[in-house]
């Protein structure tokens, strides 16, 4: 599904942000992604979103080197990930249905399907009948999972999470980890970035650690 | 889960006109939505293109009027003969008679001492002052129209001093001289206008471009999300292109409101001064296919403006 091969990123200016990493993650495979902050956690995602892209080494989507994709075919490759963002990058002036419409519409879903997907994804998300209310209205874990329902909501094959428990207390950590649990048991492949290692060691996953830009243990 | 396995999907596979259009109507919609929220700097923005286009195209409006007007005299190079005053009616129309025969005129035509005081009586507004005069001090004149082929200066000239030499003629005057003079002026008015118009339409590109930036601006965030989730170029620029056009095409509208509302104050006061001049000049309102040119004019300002500045942004994200 996803496979780094000798990727090194380097960004102008600045020092490596990726030296040389090698990593596979099978279709269906839940994994998590630790480091300290500046390891190169989000650089790693980025170049998965094709926000960036490397300056060495194959970064390969389902057997797509992605990073010789025409910008034209960016977006198309974007639809198949869903990304869960720390700070939920949620449009605080729509509706949190508006807000998980918002890839179904781009999509270009009719009015009927688009209705049916996202009170789908808000009920597996727990947050059915605040369709109309706006983000800010909302708690923080509510509003992470605002942006849950909106990445899965497209029913990617992948969800790519960027610190998703960062800002909430160990018992919404939980529960939102269970969230990605219950999207991996159904098939979907799962990469989450976190340094909540006490929570990661529980929850018994693959773990690939990242320090100072490099991939220096991959166990699990 | 085949459909998770499937591969990246081309754009053109996936192209779906219904979804295209749905996508069209949402953004349409959304985009006026956007308006309706902040109808005031909306507003503004549309009236300030609005102004703009309507100074080149009440010019043109006001310039054609003026053409229409100089149209309605007769634009033949004619002549205008005045006699000697010792002259008698019948030498006058022995010499009308011989000018007639002349190769070089096409027309004359003989208007009497005694014809001319009465036409002057009644649209001079001296009637009274003129009752008062023992005697007529008006000429015979001779009206002649040279032949149609007879249409330059220097030609012309030959047969003005030809007539001038004849004794019974006092003096020989070309009468639409300043006629053509005014035509001149106004055509390099109207092409003034066009150079005017050049120039306001960069105005109203720059003006619908800065707005569109602005909103860019405060949209970052929207754009940013919208790229996040797999949105394309174009469904980005989609909204922002909406809102050019409904930049250029109210504007466009308002603008020929504006100028025919001015018409409409210019018409009273100028039919009443063309009524003391016995004309029944009125101004012309501008014409619907004008107006439709004008509006179709803005909108394309509108939407090349914003299609600049966004491609232009969105150019700067993806590099």
């Amino acid at each position: 599904m996803l496979q780094f091969i000798n990727v090194s990123k380097r960004y102008p200016g600045g020092g490596d942000a990726l030296k040389n990493v090698s990593f596979d993650i099978k279709q269906g495979e839940m994994a998590f992604l630790t480091g300290h902050s500046g390891a190169g956690k989000s650089t790693l995602l980025k170049l998965i979103a094709l926000l960036e892209r490397s300056t060495q080494g194959q970064v390969m989507l389902d057997n797509q080197n992605v990073g010789r994709l025409s910008k034209r075919l960016v977006p198309y490759t974007r639809r198949k990930i869903g990304m869960i963002f720390q700070d939920h990058r949620l449009l605080h002036d729509q509706t949190v249905f508006d807000n998980v419409a918002l890839p179904l519409i781009i999509a270009g879903f009719n009015h009927h399907e688009i209705k049916r997907r996202v009170r789908a994804a808000l009920d597996k998300v727990g947050l059915l009948g605040k369709e109309q209310r706006y983000p800010i209205t909302l708690s923080g874990g509510e509003q992470q999972r605002i942006g849950i329902a909106r990445a899965v909501v497209n029913r990617p094959p992948m969800i790519l999470a960027d610190e998703p428990t960062g800002n909430l207390d160990p018992a919404l950590s939980e529960e939102i980890m269970q969230l990605f649990v219950q999207f991996n048991q159904v098939g979907v492949t799962v990469l989450i970035a976190s340094h909540d290692i006490g929570l990661i060691q529980q929850m018994g996953y693959r773990t690939l650690q990242l320090s100072q830009g490099e991939l220096v243990q991959a166990h699990g | 889960m085949a459909s998770r396995r499937s591969s990246i999907k081309k754009p053109m596979q996936n192209f779906n006109l219904q979804s295209y259009i749905r996508i069209h109507l949402h953004t349409f919609f959304a985009s006026l939505g956007r308006f309706y929220r902040a109808p005031f700097n909306f507003m503004m923005t549309v009236s300030v293109i609005a102004i703009t286009l309507s100074l080149p195209s009440g010019l043109l409006v006001s310039i054609s009027n003026l053409k229409s007007l100089s149209d309605q005299i007769d634009l033949t190079n004619n002549i205008s003969i005045f006699l000697q005053q010792n002259v008698t009616f019948q030498q006058a129309v022995d010499l009308s008679q011989l000018l007639e025969n002349d190769d070089k005129i096409a027309k004359t035509t003989l208007i009497s001492k005694q014809d001319a005081l009465q036409e002057f009586r009644q649209y001079s507004g001296f009637g009274a002052a003129i009752s008062v005069l023992n005697d007529n001090p008006l000429p015979h004149v001779i009206q002649i129209t040279p032949i149609t082929s007879l249409n330059n200066a220097t030609q012309l000239q030959l047969l003005l001093t030809q007539l001038e030499q004849q004794p019974a003629i006092q003096l020989v005057q070309m009468d639409m001289g300043w006629l053509s003079r005014l035509q001149g002026i106004l055509d390099i008015a109207q092409r003034a206008v066009i150079l005017i118009t050049v120039l306001l339409g960069f105005a109203v590109l720059l003006i619908v471009s800065n707005t569109i930036r602005l909103e860019l601006q405060n949209r970052r965030d929207e754009i940013d999300i919208t790229r996040l989730v797999g949105a394309t170029r174009s469904f980005i620029m989609r909204p922002f292109i909406y809102s050019g056009f409904w930049y250029g095409f109210l504007g466009g509208v308002l603008a020929c409101i504006l100028v025919n509302l001015s018409v409409w104050l210019l018409d009273g006061p100028s039919s009443s001064l063309a009524q003391l001049y016995s004309s029944s000049f009125t101004i012309d309102y501008m014409t619907i296919s004008h107006a439709l040119l004008w509006v179709l004019f803005s909108i394309l300002l509108g939407i090349v403006g914003s299609w600049i500045v966004v491609s232009r942004y969105l150019s700067e994200l993806e590099r």
